[in-house]
């Protein structure tokens, strides 16, 4: 295969090529490096490109190759994580000055399963500090830049993983979903991404923001891909009680089957307050689609959802307030030890640490737990999180699967929204509501701005039902192909 | 609740053991007034019939010994390891020794 060929194919292709020995998995894994290489200083999507490891994976993985042994589809695949996400002996910073310096001594359990059926770990990618963000300027160390156009963002907090996916340094990557961080990447740099059910992926070495709102999630070029690795992170792990048990199966029978007869609600009113007019035709344009397809379009009604963001910034910073207090400079952070008193030195390290965004959050998230605040805000949070979560749950007894569109805008210029968090907060406002509920969301792209910049539609499905998503994605991917039109970097 | 004074703001950031410039405050304040301001749409909702959520599934799994971590790779990343232990400043009576 020429590096061409390699690059621009995607994963059940290359999966099928190594098989047939028409390539092996050190030149793919050679051919991602070297572009990655070189793309990196415009994209700065790698935080950690792992040459070293990851064509020793690659080795391994063609031994097992060429035994011919029974192997994974996986099998000698490139794979790129999240910085979030701990791999045993490779840096792991969440972004952050406060981890600069971090090497996990074990593997997540999502990147252990990834190792056992001889995938490669290529690197970790950029995001926004402990995935604080919606447009990857709040990474500690560069900004990740949009593959179709370098002066947009690539969406966040995962845009790193979501740009390398675009741009062709991986054809794979994981990345993690509290608020959106999976699905308006994804959007915003025209490739699949979805966030599974809650409870579906082990979060065991993800290192927590919302650990009731945060999952582990694929990004890839084509719904099959995502699909398949899926099938790999959603398998069993003893060391996360949020792990439902109930890993994805793959099954490209179900996912190719015809969308004939099946319901998709579309909750108009909501969309309609939010889309600007750019975005608002492309996703008409997706449901006729569907129409033409023999799906049924419903419209649905989402009565609370105009309150899922102010909902989500209260709970999501109130779990971050207490997650990241085991950031303290004693154990094992960046440690500011030039002080009077212990509380000085936990001061001070945490301040040097963590960044304006994160800082904003802990602030926000301790406020509302503190004494008499708890109830107006917490308190009344979790409980509209309930109509949140009942708004999905009535409108998916009545449809399979809920569209809206994923981003209220195309991708946005680098800088735009930066002195506004409010500004930013809204980027999220199809998407936010998803996790509250923990129903699992897939984003596909859905074609060009006049401005070259991607859209993508979000379908929403009944827990554990990721199938159905793919199902609907995988149709709609047949018939428009997005994954063929690459960027130029 | 009534707009945040920089007292609020101080107790706040002392809580969360972080501290906040004096030159930053005026900024935050104004940040934190426009963030409260916007979650207060929350009030239009109706919660009186709402039961906040106390179902959600959590596995439980045999409490099975498995081996730890070694500790030289669990002492890796302190800034001063002394395996067993990790050091840090001494600090007594409020004074750094």
């Amino acid at each position: 295969m020429s590096t061409s060929e390699i690059l621009h194919s995607p994963i059940t292709e290359l999966s099928r090529k190594l098989r047939k020995k028409e390539c092996t998995s050190v030149e793919l894994t050679t051919a991602f490096l070297n572009h990655t290489k070189k793309s990196n200083p415009s994209l700065q999507s790698f935080l950690t490109i792992a040459e070293e490891s990851a064509l020793e994976q690659a080795k391994k993985a063609d031994e097992l190759l060429e035994k011919n042994a029974t192997t994974h589809d996986l099998c000698g695949i490139p794979i790129a994580i999240k910085d979030i996400i701990c791999t045993k002996g490779i840096k792991t910073t969440a972004a952050s000055r406060i981890l600069e310096n971090f090497v996990p001594p074990f593997d997540a359990t999502v990147v252990s399963h990834l190792k056992q059926v001889g995938s490669v770990i290529l690197g970790k990618t950029n995001c926004d500090e402990f995935a604080m963000g919606s447009s990857n300027e709040n990474s500690a160390f560069a900004n990740c830049t949009n593959p179709w156009n370098t002066e947009y963002v690539p969406g966040g907090s995962s845009g790193g993983s979501a740009c390398a996916v675009s741009s062709r340094q991986t054809p794979g990557s994981l990345g993690t979903d509290t608020g959106g961080s999976i699905r308006q990447p994804a959007s915003l740099c025209g490739i699949v991404g979805i966030k599974p059910t809650y409870g579906r992926v082990s979060r065991f070495g993800s290192m927590a923001f919302a650990s009731s709102l945060d999952q582990i999630g694929p990004f890839a070029n084509t719904v099959l891909d995502a699909a398949l690795i899926l099938d790999v992170i959603s398998q069993s792990c003893t060391k996360d009680s949020t792990y439902a048990q109930k890993p994805f199966i793959f099954d490209q029978q179900q996912i190719c089957t015809s969308i004939k007869g099946k319901k998709i609600g579309v909750p108009w009113k909501f969309v309609e307050t939010y889309a600007n007019q750019e975005v608002l035709k492309n996703f008409k344009d997706q449901i006729d689609f569907f129409t033409k397809q023999g799906a049924t379009i419903e419209t649905i009604e989402l009565p609370h959802q105009h309150f899922a963001s102010a909902c989500y910034y209260i709970i999501a910073p109130a779990e971050a307030s207490s997650n990241l207090a085991r950031y303290d400079g004693i154990r094992y952070t960046l440690q500011e030890g030039r002080t009077e008193s212990l509380d000085q030195m936990y001061v001070q390290s945490r301040s040097l640490g963590f960044g304006e965004e994160v800082k904003r959050r802990i602030l926000l998230g301790t406020f509302v737990l503190s004494a008499g605040y708890y109830d107006a805000y917490y308190n009344k949070a979790v409980h509209i999180r309930e109509l949140i979560r009942k708004d999905y749950q009535d409108a998916l007894k009545k449809v399979d699967a809920i569209a809206t569109p994923t981003t209220p805008t195309p991708a946005f210029k680098l800088g735009a929204k930066t002195k506004n968090p409010l500004e930013m907060y809204h980027a999220d406002v199809f998407t936010v509501g998803v996790p509250l509920a923990g129903n699992p969301g897939l984003n596909i792209p859905t074609g060009f701005s006049q401005n070259n910049l991607p859209f993508g539609l979000q379908l929403v499905g009944r827990p554990f039902e990721e199938d159905v998503l793919f199902q609907l994605g995988y149709a709609h991917e047949l018939e428009h192909k997005w994954y063929e039109k690459v960027p130029t970097v | 609740m009534s707009a945040w004074t920089k007292q609020d703001l101080e107790n706040i950031a002392k809580l969360a053991k972080l501290a906040i410039p004096e030159k930053d405050i005026p900024a935050r304040l104004q940040e934190f007034a426009d963030i409260l301001k916007y979650i207060e749409v929350l009030n239009q909702a109706n919660i009186e019939t709402t039961q906040a959520n106390t179902q959600d599934h959590l596995s439980m799994y045999n409490d099975e010994v498995s081996t730890s971590l070694p500790i030289d790779a669990v002492l890796q990343n302190a800034v001063e390891p002394e395996s067993p232990f990790f050091t840090i400043p001494a600090f007594i009576e409020g004074g750094k020794s």
